[in-house]
């Protein structure tokens, strides 16, 4: 769980405290943006040390915070 | 492209300086620093013509070192001058990251061999001059674009307004996005027109970090493609109340049949930190879907464009087949996405070939 709530308070503090839960859509809500989404993919690289692949890119694993974790998790990222 | 293109593409954005003894004759603090040497004064006023970025990096008291810069007339061609005891790598460091360019971009000019080994060790990929190439200066090719353009000669007061707009992030309270609408950012787009041509080959030899396929184009090519009715070829300029930034991005795409293809998309560093880039992408869907075409984009991965490619991605592009040494990515997403709230997108002058009839 500490690899969810870790990315749920970058995006919480990013949004300027929204109320974003697992399962909120960040990309089609308008929460987070083209611009966002970079910094996002660079917050998961730099704080789980993972190297993201071209495949890995996609709204669909950026979609929710939710998937973000399972991304991690399933890169092994370090929590 | 051969390896001598690739060379002669190795531009310094910014030359460094050195004080003593490289800058000004003699050791301020030995009481030296009386005049400039010869031919600084030409020098620096050229370069900054040119749209060469000017700063200092030297190990002097700072406020003495900025009034002597000051009564030498010349205090103000230098963007963020760092001037301490520290050491000259970091301070070499600072200032790239201040100006937002990668570090292959600098260069230093010092009459120390000491510093300029040590900066050689932090940061091999910067080039180094002794005080005695200033006379050269003006004829190294590296310090020679191509064109000058109207954005070169503004190119100093261009990122004097970035360090001041950095400022006022730095003590905004509030979100980024809070902070972008403090702004107040008018995007501009428009048809290329023939005084633009050179500030875009300018723009496709400058910019790595954002460009979608690395392909360059020459001028003579890229007038031929501003006259052509099957390619739609826009430039784009951005104003916020800090300043005019200039023409800061480029989109070049083939109209045929009923597929639109973005041959290149380019969006200038300065202005990635606004999401130029992504609004650009998202402008080309929405083009696409009032033309009623299918948008692919040609897309060469480099080193340095990674960050374009994520943006592609975001707004919805996929890989298709690959063709030749780049990818083509397509458009796959639900058409017309918004463009950012804090930017304000003016492209009246634009008209697509449908609009014509």
């Amino acid at each position: 769980m500490e690899i969810q709530q870790t990315v749920l308070d970058f995006l919480r503090e990013k949004t300027g405290g929204a109320q974003i839960e697992p399962d909120t859509e960040l990309l089609k809500s308008g929460l987070v943006n083209s611009l966002f989404a970079l910094e996002i993919v660079v917050f998961v690289e730099k704080t789980f040390g993972l190297k993201l692949g071209r495949k890995d890119i996609s709204p669909e694993n950026f979609s929710t915070a939710a998937s973000i974790t399972a991304l991690v998790e399933r890169l092994g990222g370090k929590g | 492209m051969s390896a001598v293109d690739q060379r002669e593409r190795r531009q310094v954005k910014c030359l460094v300086w050195d004080l003593d003894n490289t800058l000004w004759e003699g050791t301020l603090s030995e009481g030296g620093g009386q005049a400039l040497r010869p031919g600084v004064a030409e020098a620096l006023a050229e370069l900054d013509r040119r749209g060469v970025l000017l700063s200092v990096a030297s190990k002097n008291e700072p406020g003495p070192a900025m009034e002597n810069l000051a009564r030498l007339g010349v205090a103000d061609y230098f963007l963020c001058p760092q001037i301490s005891w520290d050491d000259k790598g970091a301070a070499m460091g600072r200032i790239a990251q201040l100006l937002n360019l990668k570090p292959e971009a600098l260069a230093l000019i010092d009459d120390s061999p000491f510093e300029r080994d040590a900066v050689a060790h932090l940061w091999p990929q910067m080039t180094l001059y002794p005080h005695t190439a200033v006379d050269k200066l003006l004829s190294l090719p590296e310090l020679t674009p191509r064109f000058v353009t109207e954005t070169s000669a503004r190119r100093r007061a261009m990122y004097q307004a970035d360090l001041r707009r950095r400022e006022a992030k730095a003590e905004f309270v509030g979100t980024d996005e809070g902070f972008l609408e403090s702004l107040g950012i008018q995007v501009t787009v428009a048809p290329v027109t023939e005084e633009d041509l050179q500030r875009v080959e300018e723009l496709t030899v400058r910019t790595h970090q954002l460009n979608s396929t690395g392909y360059t184009y020459s001028y003579e090519e890229l007038a031929a493609l501003a006259q052509d009715p099957g390619h739609l070829f826009l430039v784009c300029s951005l104003r916020d109340k800090y300043g005019d930034s200039g023409k800061v991005g480029l989109l070049l795409a083939g109209l045929e049949g009923d597929v639109m293809r973005l041959k290149l998309l380019i969006v200038s560093c300065r202005v990635m930190s606004y999401g130029v880039g992504g609004a650009l992408l998202n402008y080309a869907v929405r083009l696409a879907a009032r033309l009623g075409k299918r948008l692919v984009a040609d897309f060469l991965p480099t080193e340095h464009n990674r960050v374009m490619y994520i943006t592609y991605k975001f707004v919805g592009f996929e890989e298709a087949e690959g063709e030749g040494p780049g990818l083509l990515l397509e458009y796959r997403g639900d058409g017309a996405p918004a463009l950012p709230g804090y930017l304000s997108w003016d492209d009246s002058a634009v008209s697509l070939p449908t609009d014509k009839k």
